[in-house]
């Protein structure tokens, strides 16, 4: 058996073991090493096992993802997320429609401080959905709003999900962040945009709510001052170059931690809260990089992703059909996986195909992410959709009904941010320019 | 009794991967402080900070894999009959604890070779050997943990 062909066998058999519910990174790890043995030979293979583990845990570059997971966390335990949803509620709130837009747009200013989007998701379920059913919401549209405004998470910087894909592809994390930004805001505007068509379409799905004084609303916007502060020094340092995502991090953990205090919103028991979380989340993480790296040696010697991206550049097709095909198998991994697993999966196979292709490496990162980010609210394992369900006690089928038209949104904007580049490759032209 | 030793084991892990997290938090902080406003940069920063994140990532995997937190997608496995589950699952985990034994065991003949060659880091010129103990340990008790979840398998944490 030629190493290629030992490739494709050795993806078939990583499906069958992923299946039969192996956890992630060992069954990618456990592949990487036996087909690694099968090819250069045993001695080497275990060779692999002595030092990848090793360096792979023990890089300073790495250190950026607990950090960021750790200021989240605070953020988190601080209560910042349920400020901001009350904050953007007297804003918004006596709009048709403005309690779930609000839901939206505190999601995508959480996302700012904050590296993942799970947690979100279930804060603000428990927030704002009492809020909509007060004002008499249609559950399917209170449930959709949560669950799609909690994916916006992962494109808004900081993202641990870009800061991934920005190691294992060797581009820059401060370039990726900041392509992330403007696709980030965007998909906010598509959620609110399609919050109000449906409105406006059937009023009766969310009368409006009430209308706040303009002392009220200057009051609660004083208290999240904060996340402005923390978004700007965090992602205005790595923008101007003065700290590196890795500094910005440790200021940024430290920064929320110190604010928190100031606000005597941290306690001991909220601290350790805080620190288990992360470190369950850096775990969880890491045990699948890991196995990620052994694979990626294993797939450099099978030469099947050289192989798959002279097939693919040989092939008599337009470019942006493979695109859409590679689109298509992420998508579909989506529906039954985590993001960051599919990321560290399908990247290191996909990635020579799309520079082969002579798409831009930045821009792939953002297309592959959202689409990623997709999968969390589509069936049949949309994450975010069983969190918002548990959380709110609604019926699967509401809350699945509810995220369709967003869904639709998440379609029609990754069809833009494929057609229009620059809506990601803009600021980050800025910064190097 | 196994059962408790290894809780202790990892609730002992889990503090020190949470001490060393503060700690990263509070050097990078520290660093660049000094060097931006006094600069003055601490002096290793970076292979501390290297050090630190072989001392507290093994032990995070640990503590995940505690709390039932590693990814595994069992949308298919659920449609199979109980017995088959139990099979299968039997089978990946035997797998994942040999991997996992190889993994430690290949890492404690590392340990002994950075020994050997004196291995250190560059500016401080801190010992590699004694960093490289915590994948095998972190490594070896994170198969023990998943031993452990064959005897009592308790619901899935979501």
């Amino acid at each position: 058996m030629d190493p290629t062909t030992a490739g494709y066998l050795a993806i078939i058999v990583l499906i069958a073991l992923i299946f039969s519910r192996m956890q992630i990174g060992i069954a990618m790890g456990l592949v990487g090493f036996v087909g690694f043995a099968y090819i250069v030979g045993v001695d080497p293979a275990l060779g692999l096992l002595k030092t990848v583990p090793y360096t792979t845990f023990a890089s300073k570059d790495m250190s950026v993802i607990p950090l960021f997971i750790l200021m989240g966390s605070f953020a988190f335990s601080a209560g910042m997320s349920e400020d901001l949803y009350r904050a953007v509620h007297k804003l918004l709130g006596h709009l048709r429609g403005g309690l779930a837009m609000a839901t939206v747009l505190a999601c995508a200013c959480f996302a700012a401080i904050s590296g993942s989007s799970l947690a979100t998701a279930a804060t603000l379920g428990r927030v704002a959905m009492p809020e909509m059913r007060k004002y008499k919401y249609h559950p399917s549209l209170a449930t959709g709003a949560i669950a799609a405004g909690g994916s916006i998470g992962i494109l808004i910087p900081p993202s641990v999900i870009l800061i991934i894909y920005g190691i294992i592809t060797e581009q820059s994390i401060g370039e990726l962040f900041l392509a992330g930004f403007i696709p980030g805001i965007l998909e906010a505007a598509f959620y609110i945009a399609t919050i109000g068509i449906l409105v406006r379409r059937n009023p009766a799905l969310a009368p409006p709510g009430p209308r706040a004084t303009g002392k009220e609303k200057l009051l609660s916007l004083g208290k999240v001052w904060e996340v402005v502060v923390l978004f700007l020094v965090v992602i205005g340092g790595i923008y101007t170059g003065i700290f590196t995502p890795t500094e910005a991090a440790g200021i940024g953990a430290f920064g929320t931690l110190c604010f928190a205090l100031i606000r005597r919103k941290m306690t001991w028991e909220k601290f350790k809260v805080s620190l288990s979380g992360t470190i369950n989340t850096t775990g969880m993480l890491f045990l699948i990089v890991m196995g990620a790296m052994l694979l990626g040696y294993f797939f450099s010697v099978s030469r099947l992703p050289f192989e798959l991206a002279t097939l693919a550049s040989g092939l008599p097709v337009n470019r942006y059909v493979i695109l859409v095909l590679i689109l298509l198998v992420v998508l579909l991994l989506g529906c039954i996986m985590d993001s960051m697993a599919i990321v560290l999966l399908t990247i290191p196979v996909f990635y020579p195909v799309i520079l082969k292709l002579g798409f831009d490496p930045i821009w792939f990162g953002i297309i592959v992410v959202r689409v990623t980010e997709m999968g969390l609210i589509t069936p049949p394992v949309g994450l975010n959709v069983y969190i918002i369900q548990g959380i709110t006690g609604e019926r699967m089928g509401t809350v699945f009904r509810g995220v369709i038209p967003f869904i639709i949104a998440d379609i029609c904007e990754i069809i833009l941010l494929i057609l229009i580049p620059q809506l990601s490759l803009f600021l980050p032209g800025l910064m190097m320019g | 009794m196994p059962t408790k030793i290894i809780r202790s084991i990892t609730r002992v892990l889990l503090a020190i991967a949470a001490t060393v997290l503060t700690a990263m938090m509070l050097l990078t902080a520290v660093d660049v402080v000094m060097r931006y406003i006094v600069n003055r940069p601490i002096s290793g920063a970076f292979e501390l900070t290297e050090y630190m994140m072989a001392l507290f990532v093994p032990f995070s995997i640990v503590y995940c894999a505690e709390q039932k937190g590693h990814v595994s997608v069992e949308l298919l496995i659920k449609r199979f009959p109980e017995f088959v589950q139990r099979g299968v699952g039997l089978l990946t985990s035997l797998l994942t604890m040999l991997f996992a034994a190889l993994i430690a065991w290949q890492n404690l003949l590392y340990i002994g070779e950075t020994y050997a060659d004196k291995l250190t880091s560059s500016v401080l010129l801190i010992p590699a050997f004694p960093f490289i103990a915590p994948v095998a340990i972190g490594i070896g008790v994170y198969g023990l943990v998943i031993l452990l979840h064959i005897f009592n398998p308790t619901p899935e944490k979501g």
